[in-house]
């Protein structure tokens, strides 16, 4: 039988070899040089929407279509799950006091009915395995009644972070920042854990499918293959008062994007609020512009929004004016009093003026911008409406695919307050989701008290409490 | 504090173990007074007792188990009324409820401090019906209260310190039969086989800045059976220890010990 096994191992080559020739030829670059494309099709899209007063003004400063995407290998590691468990159920760690013999530890562990047991050198700690029916509890708690013990503790289970498996996600710094070189425009430095810790939070929370963030824009695509099974219907479009909130803009798609991009489809990125919806309310026309009485309408529409189990419980708003108004505070209030979690962008304007809604501190939470290193953006408004911070440099989210250039992926790089307002966004939706019960002042709480102080110490007017943490927004606080 | 609820249920399950000691008192009494050696006089005993208390509890979906010491002065009043044992106990105990997480809080809490001091009170009480040979049989009833001192604790890590508070609560009834053997001379073994039902509630607040939150975690006792076997030992005229121990067979934490010296006044 030597024939057949000689082909079978030339086969096996052949392949092999075609298989590497294959992986080559993908690492090998893009049909264009992705910093040129960005450069020549980077435009401004703030200008000059505030001209008029109360004019909504969008609050990203630029956008960029997104780079040749290339394909990036992939591993499932979310796949392997938290058991839950703390600690193992059967083994413990020992250290008894020095001077001990050798003789006297074995005994002294045969005595609290080890199976077995090795030594970690250097450090003298015994790992030791329980025999079957011995609860690690009881052990613990009678070893550390023995004087020759000078440590007893359990053997704390380790996990691996809620890490997706979506092919962007090594570009949302936002999300997860490794530090060191990062892959967005320009490759910049970035800082070690300059991001909203959203794998840490994502291990105790991932999101309700029926808790919907409605997002108050350009309309939302629907059609995007990120966006596709993560939006409830195709929303309300005030502008051209119908049942299709379509974007035809482009803003409202990337907003949406961030908060709730379908996650771990290992296609494109991450959203923050994972098991999440959207509803989309389009209240910006084609060309991003809106007015205050669309917001007025859509704010009253997305609060009684039902559909079966499902209800609007944040509402992002990643636009704003400099005029306030009372109808519109009216409307916010009305939202905010069903218990529903307001966030809107602060404005890119780079000067001292929170534009509304942000700026109605009661009922909304006003998101400046920070970058990779936890600076705030140049861009960013500040005043001391801004309760919190978080990033909104260089955020990669959704674009319509129809705005889409050919031969380019659906996604775009974009900067602004209207990125950072939807991490924040996303962020309620997971409060909210884990605890429905809490209310809307109580969440906003929860979300401006547990952000990372990244600018002068305490509050300030330009990062508010500072950068959002999502992972200490929602993990267990362990009293101990 | 203990909640409204809580307290009102506590009461219901006190006036039901008084009825439960009182009537059976009243009718076996008849019953009782024909056979002589029932008719000793009354006698008083104090004495201190020790217990290690372990019960499997469970809360929303969790198997846990309640870890408690405890040291009671106790007085128990012989053969009251011709026919009951009645013993009243009151003392200071800790109760380690580790592993309750609190997450309905605003900050979600997850409580792994350890022990909490409260206060313990109870009672209990035992009527002889009959006897068989060396045997004496009866019915047997206690209840215990504990009510735990709140507990606080700092929390760190956010904008600035907030501040945590525990406070747990926890009662036990249990009614049930009893075998005493009386064959030797100065021990007397015991078995009782109860129906015992534990309930509680651990609350737990905390506040940040002026972030509030309270949650209340209802805690039931899981195996409803439980099986004491224990002795009167006889160390002299007046002295008596009791050691005790009882399990819960169908829970997988439950095993309990009390260790009691008394009097005989």
């Amino acid at each position: 039988m030597r024939g057949p096994d000689k082909s079978k191992n030339k086969n096996f080559l052949v392949l092999i070899l075609a298989l590497l020739v294959f992986l080559v030829s993908g690492l090998g670059p893009g049909k264009a040089d992705p910093s040129a494309q960005n450069e020549k099709s980077e435009k401004r899209i703030a200008a000059a929407y505030n001209k008029n007063q109360k004019r909504l003004t969008l609050t990203n400063v630029r956008t960029k279509p997104g780079n040749k995407v290339r394909r990036f290998k992939t591993i499932d590691y979310s796949s392997i799950k938290n058991q839950g468990q703390k600690y193992s159920q059967e083994k413990i760690l020992v250290k008894f006091k020095p001077g001990l013999s050798s003789q006297s530890t074995d005994s002294l562990l045969a005595a609290y009915q080890a199976k077995s047991y090795h030594l970690i050198p250097r450090i003298n700690v015994y790992v030791v395995q329980l025999e079957r029916g011995v609860t690690v509890e009881d052990t613990l708690s009678a070893l550390k009644n023995n004087p020759d013990v000078l440590y007893a503790g359990p053997d704390y289970k380790l996990h691996l972070c809620a890490t997706p498996n979506d092919q962007l996600f090594q570009s949302q710094y936002a999300l997860s920042n490794p530090g060191g070189v990062l892959v967005i425009p320009g490759s910049p430095t970035g800082k070690p854990q300059a991001d909203i810790k959203a794998t840490g939070a994502w291990d105790y929370v991932k999101g309700d499918p029926n808790m919907l963030i409605a997002v108050l824009d350009s309309g939302l695509d629907y059609t995007h293959p990120d966006l596709a099974n993560k939006v409830i219907d195709h929303g309300r479009d005030f502008i051209n008062n119908d049942n299709d909130a379509y974007d035809d803009f482009g803003h409202g798609t990337h907003v949406a994007g961030i908060i709730a991009a379908q996650t771990n489809n290992a296609e494109g990125i991450a959203g923050v609020a994972w098991n999440c919806r959207l509803l989309p309310g389009k209240i910006l026309d084609a060309s991003g512009e809106g007015d205050y009485s669309g917001l007025i309408e859509a704010l009253i529409w997305a609060a009684d929004y039902t559909n079966g189990p499902a209800k609007v419980g944040v509402i992002n708003m990643s636009l704003g004016g400099t005029e306030p108004d009372e109808v519109l505070e009216e409307a916010l209030k009305y939202a905010y009093n069903k218990g529903i979690v307001l966030v809107a962008a602060s404005g890119n304007e780079a000067g001292p003026v929170v534009l509304y809604p942000a700026a109605y501190d009661n009922y909304c939470l006003a998101v400046a911008a920070s970058d990779y290193n936890d600076l705030i953006a140049y861009f960013s408004n500040y005043g001391p409406e801004v309760d919190v911070a978080a990033p909104g440099v260089e955020i990669i989210s959704t674009y319509p695919v129809a705005l889409t250039e050919p031969g380019y992926l659906p996604y775009i790089f974009a900067s602004g307050t209207s990125m950072a307002a939807p991490h924040v966004a996303g962020l309620a939706a997971l409060i909210k989701s884990a605890k429905p019960r809490l209310t809307a002042a109580d969440i906003m709480k929860v979300i401006k008290y547990s952000p990372d102080d990244i600018e002068a110490a305490g509050r300030d007017d330009f990062s508010g409490y500072g950068r959002i943490n999502a992972r200490r927004a929602v993990a267990p606080y362990i009293l101990k | 504090m203990l909640s409204k609820k809580s307290r009102g249920q506590r009461c219901l399950w006190l006036m039901f173990v008084l009825i439960i000691f009182l009537a059976p008192g009243l009718k076996t009494q008849v019953k009782l007074q024909a056979e002589s050696d029932f008719n000793q006089p009354a006698s008083w005993e104090l004495g201190l007792r020790f217990d290690l208390f372990n019960r499997g509890i469970k809360w929303d979906s969790t198997t846990s188990s309640l870890k408690g010491m405890n040291l009671v002065a106790e007085a128990r009043g012989k053969n009251l009324g011709g026919t009951v044992d009645l013993t009243v106990f009151a003392g200071a105990g800790n109760t380690n409820l580790n592993g309750m997480l609190f997450d309905q809080l605003p900050i979600t809490l997850d409580y792994q401090a350890g022990s909490i001091t409260g206060l313990i009170l109870g009672l209990a009480a035992d009527w002889p019906l009959t006897r068989i040979s060396d045997f004496r049989l009866g019915l047997t009833a206690d209840f215990t209260t504990w009510i735990g001192f709140k507990r606080k604790f700092i929390i760190e890590d956010f904008i600035s310190p907030g501040e945590a508070g525990a406070e747990p609560d926890w009662a036990q009834a249990s009614g049930g039969l009893f075998a005493v053997y009386e064959g030797y001379q100065n021990v007397e073994p015991f078995l009782d086989i109860t129906f015992s039902v534990l309930w509680g509630t651990f609350k737990m607040t905390e506040k940040i800045e002026d972030l509030n939150g309270e949650e209340n975690k209802s805690i039931k006792g899981s195996g409803l059976l439980g099986i004491s076997l224990g002795c009167d030992w006889k160390l002299s005229d007046k002295l008596y220890l009791r050691p005790v121990v009882r399990c819960y067979p169908a829970s997988k934490f439950g095993l309990s010990g009390s260790l009691s010296l008394s009097y005989d006044f």
